[in-house]
């Protein structure tokens, strides 16, 4: 995003998804202060499935924020929106958003030549997905 | 709650909220989240 008004259009954009069930953001926020965002891309109803994405500011980074705040959202929706896959794709160099899924649980399914074009150049992406069966849920009591 | 009908918050812990943006968080977005975002 270059400008206020790119996040503006963002956050309205996502309101007009929401509405119709085809994804949906949601801000983290702690202590009441925004930290980053969790979003669902393409809830796909009649498979079950949707792919997770993510960002968390600078200052937030190192704490475990996010692997936190995913596994609230997988639970969400693995457990209440009955989904049965969870597909994550980011840059094979990224290793911190790497390392949140691998965290999480998901295993790695391959790798998409020059799928994005980022930081001026195109990047190779690779592909996670999450089972259903596959979440190591947490055992409570 | 309906299947369709999308969460707009979910609770981490008591301090750590899932919350759906709204448009008074653009600034706040733009300044420290996209402008500085890690991952």
């Amino acid at each position: 995003m270059q400008q206020v008004d790119d996040s503006l259009q963002f956050i309205r954009r996502q309101q007009q998804l929401r509405a119709q069930r085809q994804e949906f953001v949601l801000g983290i926020f702690v202590q009441g202060e925004l930290a980053g965002c969790l979003a669902t891309h393409l809830l796909d109803w009649s498979h079950r499935k949707t792919t997770l994405g993510y960002w968390l500011g600078q200052e937030f980074t190192k704490q475990g924020l996010m692997d936190r705040c995913c596994r609230r959202l997988l639970e969400y929706l693995f457990d209440e929106l009955r989904l049965h896959r969870v597909g994550l794709h980011c840059a094979t160099d990224n290793r911190p958003s790497r390392r949140v899924a691998e965290r999480l649980g998901f295993c790695e399914e391959g790798i998409l030549r020059d799928h994005e074009w980022l930081y001026n150049r195109f990047v190779d992406q690779v592909v996670y997905r999450l089972l259903d069966s596959e979440f190591p849920r947490e055992r409570s009591g | 709650m309906s299947p369709f009908e999308l969460a707009t918050r979910l609770v981490v812990t008591d301090n750590i909220i899932l919350e759906e943006l709204q448009e008074e968080h653009a600034a706040i977005l733009f300044d420290s989240v996209d402008r500085n975002r890690a991952h």
